[in-house]
């Protein structure tokens, strides 16, 4: 299964270096000019998280590649888990990439040595990785864990209908999602009660363990799902 | 060893003749056994297939486009799920050891599947993986023969350099088995007899078995030992190829037309030449549906002969129709084309 994670990365190398780039510069120039990163963040593992999930599914698609896969001695679970474990993978590798070049903007910030940099949190004095770090843990942890549930429907949808459904039905969810909490935060985000919930996340220091855990459980579902419905699919 | 006999002289001289296909073997000893397996979709439904290869031999599965080829060696890949029904490969159920049987087979599709950005070489080291018995020196060298780059993308080959990767890959693993779905279907002859003459080299090893779809018969003619014919999801004949071509053979007489009223005719007697061949047509459509009932997969009258494919030639059969036609019957060999022609037409008329 390890190869066929290693094929799916290899494959889209180009890909992942760019996000990597593109994500490492942008949260770079954000958190060592005073942003928080967080909605940076948030664009960015959406994108790359649902970006190397459709390729990867889109490239398989269009050369019909399972039924490469399926002549060769692999079992069914191992196909379709190696996509699940090669999303996670990429977007795991790619988070950890994004706090190491906030931790390095937060550095530029603090030394100094790029001018016009140090209006960071982390600017105030010596620089504290794990400051930085736990500064952006709840937000982070939530972004990341609503990306993994997302594209693990995705790739629900893609066993189960294919490709093309898989695209449509996944972007429409994202747009739906979208829709709602620009429409909520504008018609209930000054409520008290909202503020507090809020404050609380933001301020809950089990909650990022909770909500990772959590959405794991749910891609792992969402894993054993596409496998019982594969074992039962016919492949053309 | 099995495969001695067809291997040397590919005719099966003194062995498996009037020997139904796979009969009087254990399952130990076929290398693919099929039994009554079935598949429904809404507009087409696998019925029933049965037949089975003994290890050693090759065996032509023969059907028009849409007849189930591809359908029924996708059920033996557990690629497309079966219905109903019972598929052992190499002796292995094909579901409970898929991993197993999939080790033992080399298969290449209808249209060879890659992925398009990587090289023959990504290939072989990303396969190589999962066969223990994988021969990289006779990958390389397989490439080499068919003037493959290594180093060149799947997408810039051609559909038959594709094919040939395929059939490379199939190869290297020294499979027991190999499954062909229409190999050489839409390649150019060179390509195609390039394919075929590779498949003669490796089915050369005694041990080895194949089981090879496609709609050109005369690749089957060629290779061949055993063949099935599949026609609307039906396997139709499933046999020792030459013994399938000893049953099916073309009859033709001249129609029962009275020589004493031919006679008057020459000689300038009124005769009515249409009605009298009528009358004779008439008599042998008779005979076709009562005496020689289902004797006959296609048949025609044409001037004053008929002709027709029977599928159940003997000796006996031949003196029944001389007896009731008047006139020993000439009998010819048919093609497994002509075959393959008279099922479907038969089927349809």
């Amino acid at each position: 299964m390890i190869d066929l994670v290693y094929k799916d990365i290899i494959q889209n190398r180009k890909l992942i270096l760019l996000y990597a780039l593109l994500g490492g510069f942008v949260g770079l120039v954000m958190i060592a000019s005073g942003s928080d990163g967080g909605g940076v963040f948030t664009a960015y593992v959406m994108i790359s998280t649902y970006g190397f999930a459709v390729r990867s599914t889109y490239d398989e698609d269009k050369s019909g590649a399972y039924l490469f896969l399926k002549s060769l001695p692999l079992s069914d679970a191992a196909i379709v888990a190696s996509k699940f474990l090669s999303v996670l993978a990429v977007s795991v590798m790619l988070v950890i990439f994004f706090n190491i070049t906030a931790v390095l903007g937060a550095y530029l910030g603090a030394s100094g040595i790029v001018p016009g940099l140090g209006s960071s949190p982390a600017a105030r004095g010596a620089l504290d990785v794990m400051a930085v770090l736990r500064g952006n843990a709840v937000s982070f942890a939530i972004v990341f864990s609503f990306a993994l549930i997302f594209v693990g429907i995705y790739l629900l949808i893609f066993f189960w209908a294919g490709f093309a459904k898989a695209s449509t039905y996944s972007r429409a969810i994202l747009l739906a999602v979208f829709v709602m909490v620009m429409i909520g935060a504008g018609a209930i985000g000054h409520l008290p009660a909202v503020r507090n919930f809020v404050r609380f996340i933001e301020t809950s220091s089990w909650l990022p363990a909770i909500s990772v855990i959590t959405s794991l459980g749910v891609y792992s579902i969402l894993c054993a799902l596409c496998i019982g419905r594969v074992k039962v699919k016919d492949w053309s | 060893m099995k495969g001695n006999n067809a291997r040397n002289d590919r005719g099966f001289e003194g062995r498996n003749r009037n020997r139904p296909a796979g009969g009087g073997y254990a399952t130990d000893d076929l290398a693919l056994m099929l039994r009554g397996v079935s598949k429904k979709y809404p507009k087409f439904e696998l019925k029933d297939v049965t037949f089975s290869l003994p290890r050693g031999f090759i065996m032509g599965f023969i059907g028009p486009n849409g007849a189930g080829k591809t359908t029924t060696i996708k059920i033996i890949m557990n690629m497309v799920r079966k219905s109903k029904g019972t598929v052992m490969a190499l002796g292995l159920d094909h579901i409970l050891h898929e991993k197993e049987v999939k080790r033992l087979i080399g298969y290449v599709g209808e249209e060879p599947r890659f992925y398009e950005e990587m090289t023959p070489l990504w290939f072989e080291r990303f396969v190589s993986k999962y066969y223990p018995t994988w021969d990289k020196a006779y990958f390389i060298a397989t490439l080499d023969r068919f003037g493959i780059d290594p180093t060149k993308r799947v997408k810039d080959l051609s559909k038959g350099m594709k094919v040939k990767l395929g059939l490379a890959l199939a190869l290297s693993h020294k499979p027991e088995l190999l499954i062909l779905d229409e190999p050489t279907s839409g390649l150019d002859p060179v390509v195609r007899r390039d394919v075929l003459d590779e498949l003669m080299s490796v089915i050369q090893d005694e041990k080895r078995s194949v089981f090879f779809s496609t709609h050109i018969t005369q690749d089957i003619e060629r290779i061949a030992d055993y063949v099935t014919f599949i026609h609307q999801g039906q396997i139709v004949e499933s046999d020792v190829k030459d013994d399938i071509l000893g049953r099916w053979k073309l009859i033709s007489f001249p129609l029962p037309v009275r020589q004493g009223k031919v006679q008057d005719a020459l000689s300038g007697g009124g005769w009515d030449l249409e009605s009298d061949v009528k009358e004779a047509a008439d008599r042998i459509e008779r005979m076709l549906d009562h005496e020689l009932k289902g004797v006959f997969v296609e048949s025609k009258i044409e001037g004053l002969t008929f002709s027709g494919i029977t599928s159940a030639f003997s000796s006996a059969l031949e003196d029944k129709i001389a007896q009731l036609a008047g006139n020993r019957p000439r009998v010819a060999p048919v093609s497994l084309d002509d075959i393959l022609v008279a099922i479907v037409r038969g089927n349809n008329a």
